[in-house]
């Protein structure tokens, strides 16, 4: 049974259908990717399976529960993270705080700050860093620590929604050489990438998406051919 | 029909009061509490020129000179709380406002010498108008619509033009707005003092009709009052502020006549006024008339208007406007645009920049590169003003800018982008790219108000120019969109947009392609090399790799708070020292 199945997804905002029929499965423990052109649907597509959007149509499927009209909070408790486009941080809060208050549901609290320097080992600005306020972060340091805030919930299903955007290409490896680690740990990881290569790199099954609708679902190796993705594009 | 006429008389004083306050609150972000106060200040104002029983004047002045002295004194009182409060953050015009409020109301308590305290001043007179005295409800009437027609033709003066999509912008988002050149403090404090002097009419008007000022019609809940009318009818729109008065004017009234008997009918009434009032905001938040809202006839002249420029421009090349450009002649400007010299700032404790010096060219494309956190913004911030070095120096053509404002920066040529984007999403992508264009006099108060023919003029050049630069970037078909409704990628044109619109010579751009999919990459790589070669000094911030080989002649690496490398796009990127702190493998 996959982790995560959409089925026919049809969503949009003020009448606008963005998403036209669109499916995509994620099974337990996969590392998949998806790329597209800006407009094509894909932070749409997220933001529905999480529940910050409505979908007009369609099936969402985590494990075997349907989540289409669960409330972002909910799917976060069946182990779904999230990290958003925008830098999703509490500007008012200390890096730190804002690392233990993501680790809210997590009922084992011992656990919690082992997690915690597990993340500051990942990216050790957040540990240099930890007493300042996340709002007075440069915006690259403030993406680090919304990554950091979706790993702290230790998640089944880790949503990232072009999380290099911003990042220097150093951090950029370092981060997706993290995300794999992750993966390879048991999280699947669905990954939203503008940044085509480091895409193509981590994952092993690749969704490419245009005008709201999947046009590919196969290995990432064939679209290492320029011509061919230029075409999907 | 007395009491018709009554209503009347209230609905035209508060569809005054209204609609001033709906200038501060709706189009210039301007949260005040002192509006009773100044509808207060000019109705005293009057009556202690123009009443007889008046212990300021020997004699009473004329009707229309006192009318006049009490407006523009209240409009000046204005300046009271505009100066101070305004240059510091609006959160500081709340208490001013309200602590103005308190104040005021307690000097027309308390000075009984002069205000005659809690009785007030009567006999205030009426005026005469074309040689009748205004003595029935009926003819005072007419006066008091008329004086309404004349407010609400100032208010659209002010709304309906450059000077009232200036104010937008500037609620919106004051520090994008500084950065396109406006001059902020400024403008608030004039728009300030010209909606406190129309409250004041209104209170010049409210004290000839009920020819008698007492403290009690003066009080905070009035402000409150003309708050919920405002809010009713819908921020930001003129005639929604009409509405609304009149809406919360006249229903009271109606439910005069609801008898629920029992004595309890006032009580009664006002729960179901309370709770009509939470029925029409839970459904229409935005106010029975949204922002945007415009009769079918004017939106469509104004579509019309759009379409009609765009085809004729479709007609002509695909081409920035020339004063965009500017000149191509690069004779007139100097080979180095820019210098940072040893710039220094710190954070309390933390150092971003520690003696950063660099160069940027005429006709050059630099690309400022470096880890998260090393300064690269801070360095833009500087440049433009919003920060001002703890030491160094910045100069600009020669010209040393440090410490200069960035309004004065934009004038100079300076235009910036930003990370977060900081678009007027309340604002349509044409009004975004409009509000950027320099040199507007309609965006002067005195201008827009009086300039009826020469606004409209220049306003459809504004709009033609604007029109231009969205065909050049693309974005034609989306003029009329708010902003708030594109997509990701068409924001990052706009941005672009309103920055060319400015008719800068140096462009920052704060991370222009990040989250750009190749297609509008390639675009934008276009057009950023013409602007290049046009003669614009550009500086880029970029993390992609890909946009860095493409477009820069030169990079700086920006790490520790100084110029760390400077040079070509291949001899940096072969350099192992910095694949170790930023490339990577690349």
């Amino acid at each position: 049974m996959a982790l995560l199945e959409v089925k026919d997804l049809q969503a949009g905002y003020h009448k606008k259908s963005v998403l036209q029929n669109v499916s995509l499965r994620v099974e337990p423990g996969e590392f998949v990717g998806v790329i597209g052109h800006n407009g094509a649907g894909k932070t749409t597509m997220v933001r529905s399976i999480f529940g910050l959007i409505q979908p007009t149509g369609g099936s969402i499927h985590f494990g075997d529960q349907s989540i289409v009209g669960n409330q972002p909070a909910e799917n976060v408790q069946e182990g779904m993270a999230m990290v958003p486009q925008d830098r999703a941080v509490f500007p008012n809060l200390s890096v730190r705080d804002n690392l233990e208050l993501a680790a809210f549901y997590v009922r084992d609290k011992a656990h919690v700050a082992h997690r915690i320097g597990e993340i500051e080992h990942l990216f050790p600005i957040l540990k240099e860093r930890q007493k300042q306020l996340a709002g007075t972060m440069s915006g690259g340091q403030q993406r680090m620590l919304s990554i950091g805030i979706a790993l702290m919930q230790n998640p089944r299903l880790l949503m990232l929604d072009e999380p290099s955007l911003g990042l220097a290409p150093l951090l950029v490896q370092n981060m997706m050489e993290q995300v794999r680690n992750i993966n390879q740990m048991g999280t699947a990881v669905l990954l939203i990438e503008q940044n085509v290569a480091s895409a193509l790199a981590a994952a092993s099954r690749m969704y490419v998406m245009k005008l709201g609708q999947m046009v590919y679902d196969g290995p990432p190796e064939k679209l290492q051919d320029r011509g061919f993705l230029m075409e999907l594009f | 029909m007395e009491y018709i006429f009554q209503i009347g008389i209230f609905v035209a004083i508060f569809a005054i009061l209204a609609g001033s306050y709906n200038l501060l609150i709706g189009y210039s972000g301007l949260f005040s509490l002192a509006h009773a106060a100044f509808f207060g200040l000019g109705a005293y104002g009057t009556a202690l020129l123009t009443s007889p029983e008046s212990d300021l004047v020997s004699t009473p002045w004329p009707i229309w000179l006192g009318m006049l002295v009490a407006v523009v004194f209240t409009a000046l009182t204005g300046l009271i709380i505009a100066v101070p409060a305004l240059r510091v953050s609006a959160d500081y015009l709340v208490v001013l406002s309200f602590g103005f409020q308190m104040v005021v109301v307690g000097v027309f308590l308390n000075w009984i010498q002069i205000t005659k305290g809690e009785s007030g001043i009567t006999g205030v007179q009426r005026p005469t108008l074309l040689g009748m005295e205004l003595n029935s409800s009926g003819t005072f009437l007419i006066y008091a619509i008329l004086l309404t027609l004349l407010v609400y033709y100032l208010l659209w003066r002010v709304t309906g033009t450059p000077y009232g999509r200036m104010l937008k912008a500037i609620r919106d988002d004051q520090i994008a707005a500084e950065s396109l050149g406006k001059r902020v403090v400024r403008s608030k404090i004039e728009i300030f003092c010209y909606a406190s002097g129309i409250a004041g009419l209104a209170g010049a008007m409210f004290a000839q009709y009920v020819r008698v000022v007492s403290p009690a019609s003066f009080l905070l809940d009035v402000s409150v009052e003309i708050l919920a009318m405002l809010i009713l009818g819908g921020t930001a729109n003129i005639l929604g502020s009409l509405v609304g008065a009149a809406v919360l004017t006249v229903l009271p009234e109606l439910l005069r006549f609801l008898d629920v008997g029992s004595g309890h009918s006032e009580q009664v009434r006002l729960i179901v006024f309370g709770a009509l009032l939470i029925l029409i905001l839970r459904f229409r938040p935005e106010g029975l008339l949204p922002e945007y809202w415009r009769p079918a006839w004017l939106r469509r002249r104004q579509e019309r208007a759009v379409a009609d420029d765009l085809a004729e421009l479709r007609q002509g090349p695909l081409v920035l406007p020339p004063e965009v450009l500017g000149t191509t002649a690069k004779t007139g400007r100097p080979a180095i645009m820019m210098e940072v010299e040893d710039a220094v700032r710190s954070f309390g404790g933390i150092r971003a920049l520690n003696g950063f010096s660099t160069t940027l060219e005429t006709g050059r494309i630099t690309a400022l590169i470096g880890p998260n956190g090393a300064g690269k913004t801070t360095a833009f911030n500087l440049i433009t003003g919003f920060l001002a070095p703890d030491s160094g120096r910045i100069l600009l053509a020669g010209l040393d800018i440090t410490n200069t404002k960035p309004h004065l920066l934009a004038g100079l040529g300076v235009a910036r982008s930003f990370q977060n984007l900081r678009l007027f999403y309340q604002m349509t992508v044409l009004d975004n790219v409009m509000v950027g264009i320099p040199g507007q006099k309609g965006e002067r108060l005195a201008w827009a108000t009086v300039a009826m023919g020469p606004t409209w003029k220049e306003e459809r050049q504004t709009r033609r120019m604007a029109l231009q630069i969205l065909r050049y970037v693309g974005l034609e078909e989306r003029a009329l969109t708010l902003a708030e409704n594109l997509s990701y990628a068409e924001e990052k044109l706009l941005v672009l947009a309103r920055m060319l619109a400015m008719q800068a010579d140096l462009l920052l751009l704060d991370e222009p392609a990040s989250g750009l999919d190749p297609n509008s990459l390639d675009a934008m790589y276009a057009m950023i090399r013409q602007l290049a070669e046009g003669g614009k000094t550009i500086c880029i911030i970029e993390h992609n790799l890909d946009v860095i080989k493409e477009l820069a002649h030169k990079i700086v690496f920006l790490d520790e708070g100084r110029a760390f490398a400077e040079g070509s796009t291949e001899s940096l990127l072969k350099n192992p020292e910095l694949a170790a702190r930023y490339f990577g493998n690349a």
